[in-house]
């Protein structure tokens, strides 16, 4: 049996917790994923992707790996995740490892193969909770996303500044982290592909993504 | 900065506010519509302090010294040149309006003037004030259980001197509390960004209100997101009608924007009665 191979950004948290001598990495950098580096992988190859990528992007990816006949497990965090099941039958699993736990629990849904990605999780020293639905941006990530969208539109309306909104949350409802700490900690990016996706699946106006957002997203890059 | 205050409305949060206030130090009187309810709050904290103290939290000397800070009175008979004032009482407009107008005319005008709303806008509790005491007027958001939670929301009105809110966001730093500096904004800081995490929640569950659906949101956002309770649970606690008319409130005053819009489930269950804890039966069922 091959090794089974882990696509993952070279900042990806979990980077540095993947045994090479388990798993085969895959640097998702890559200019050449799409192209090369997936092409002729034996069938039947297991895959853990651990890309964080725009609905756009993950069709791609996944669309390439169902052309390899590869047994898929994929980071949904920030997509439709309920949509993508229906589409591509080379998903067996999916996680939401793109929303920073504080508990270092994370979701994951797999009806069938759920013991898979029990295992890597545990590899990874992480712990995993199964949910009955990938939905959209699973639980967490949803939730949070909102979250964060809001405290987003409040430093655009000059509410408070980022260190009061904050405070405010921790000290005032017991969050586990301010939500502009978070968002900046997790990376923007996972913020606003979920909030388009939900917005564009749902078209629903609760999802619009504050500009403030899409601007501090342009000025870090990440 | 403040000695004495005068803290108007002894209920629930009123009454934590005063013991608050007499724990740092400050002369506090406490005042209600009559002296009856304010003197039941007086007693009430004393039994706290009692009990406190038996728990070892204070020394027999810092409990004299707060019930010496610490006196019911009649609104009328209060210390006119108190350096600060903070209205606790019903949430009402109309009433509020009143109140401050009948205390603007009592007040010595360096009494800072400060009010305890969720819901109402400052500006518009000061605007039928004289300039000079509007200056003077702010936002006090404290959160419940006052003496405990360390929050207090600091807000500027339209009037209000920059230099008095930041004076007074640094003395509550000074004795303890984390204040956080915003501006007059429909529920302030606190109430509208936490709104997501019960909208959110309520279209996760969708309209069933399937018990299994619900639990397993809760324990995903205690578990993996480190929140000390579900949503669920915590609607069920606070009050589904309450915590259904701040977000009715926060909806209405940013004109219905999408983003606050309440939840037909909400609404469903409190027209039912089904209001959480305190009705047996909420989200969840109670015995
Ligand atoms: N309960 C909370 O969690 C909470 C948190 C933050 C802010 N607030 C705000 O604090 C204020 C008080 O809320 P509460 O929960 O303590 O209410 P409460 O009902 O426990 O207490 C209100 C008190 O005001 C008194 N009162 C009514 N009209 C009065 C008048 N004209 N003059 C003097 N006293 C009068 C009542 O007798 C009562 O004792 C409200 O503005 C509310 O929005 C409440």
């Amino acid at each position: 049996m091959n090794k089974p191979l882990v696509i993952i950004e070279g900042d990806h948290f979990l980077r540095s917790k993947i045994d090479p001598k388990r798993y085969t990495l895959l640097d998702a950098e890559s200019e050449d994923l799409m192209t090369d580096d997936l092409v002729d992988l034996p069938a039947r190859t297991v895959v853990f992707d651990l890309t964080i990528g725009s609905a756009d992007e993950k069709r791609q990816l996944l669309e390439c790996l169902e052309d390899e006949k590869a047994l898929v497990y994929s980071d949904l965090s920030t997509v439709w995740g309920e949509g993508f099941f229906e589409n591509f039958r080379c998903l067996q699993g999916a996680f939401a490892l793109g929303y920073q736990s504080p508990k270092n629990c994370y979701e994951f849904y797999s009806p069938k193969n759920a013991s898979v990605i029990q295992e890597f999780l545990e590899s990874a020293e992480l712990k995993g909770l199964s949910v009955s639905t990938a939905g959209m941006g699973f639980h967490f990530p949803r939730m949070l996303a909102q979250i964060i969208n809001e405290a987003y539109f409040a430093l655009e309306d000059q509410l408070a500044s980022a260190e009061d909104l904050d405070l405010a949350l921790v000290h005032g409802v017991n969050y586990p982290k301010g939500p502009i700490d978070w968002s900046k900690g997790m990376g923007l990016r996972t913020t606003i592909y979920l909030l388009d996706e939900l917005y564009s699946v749902t078209g629903d106006p609760r999802y619009r993504t504050s500009t403030k957002l899409r601007l501090e997203f342009l000025k870090s890059n990440r | 900065m403040i000695h004495s205050a005068v803290v108007l409305g002894a209920g629930t949060m009123g009454s934590g506010i005063a013991q608050w206030l007499a724990q740092a130090g400050v002369k506090v009187e406490l005042a209600d519509a009559n002296l009856s309810v304010a003197t039941e709050a007086h007693k009430r904290i004393l039994l706290s302090w009692k009990a406190l103290l038996e728990k070892g939290k204070f020394t027999p000397e810092q409990v004299k010294t707060f019930e010496d800070n610490l006196f019911p009175i009649e609104t009328s008979d209060c210390k006119k040149d108190s350096d600060l004032l903070i209205e606790a009482i019903i949430e009402n407009l109309d009433v509020k309006k009143q109140v401050f107008h009948e205390l603007d005319l009592l007040m010595h005008e360096k009494t800072i003037f400060a009010s305890n709303t969720s819901s109402f806008q400052i500006t518009t509790l000061a605007s039928r004030l004289p300039l000079k005491r509007q200056k003077r007027f702010l936002g006090l958001h404290f959160f419940n259980p006052a003496t405990l939670m360390k929050l207090v929301e600091v807000v500027r009105a339209r009037e209000t001197e920059e230099s008095l809110a930041k004076n007074l966001a640094a003395w509550f730093k000074s004795q303890g509390k984390v204040p956080a500096l915003c501006q007059d904004s429909p529920g302030f800081i606190v109430n509208r960004l936490a709104r997501n995490f019960y909208g959110e929640s309520l279209r996760l569950a969708g309209m069933s209100a399937d018990e299994n659906r619900l639990k397993e949101i809760d324990t995903i956002m205690r578990e993996v997101g480190g929140f000390k309770m579900g949503p669920f649970e915590l609607m069920d606690l606070i009050g589904l009608d309450i915590n259904y008319q701040v977000s009715t409130s926060v909806w209405e005053a940013f004109h219905r924007e999408p983003r606050f819009q309440p939840h037909r489930l909400q609404a469903s269950l409190v027209d039912a009665g089904l209001l959480g804890r305190k009705t047996k039966q909420g989200f969840y069922r109670y015995e």
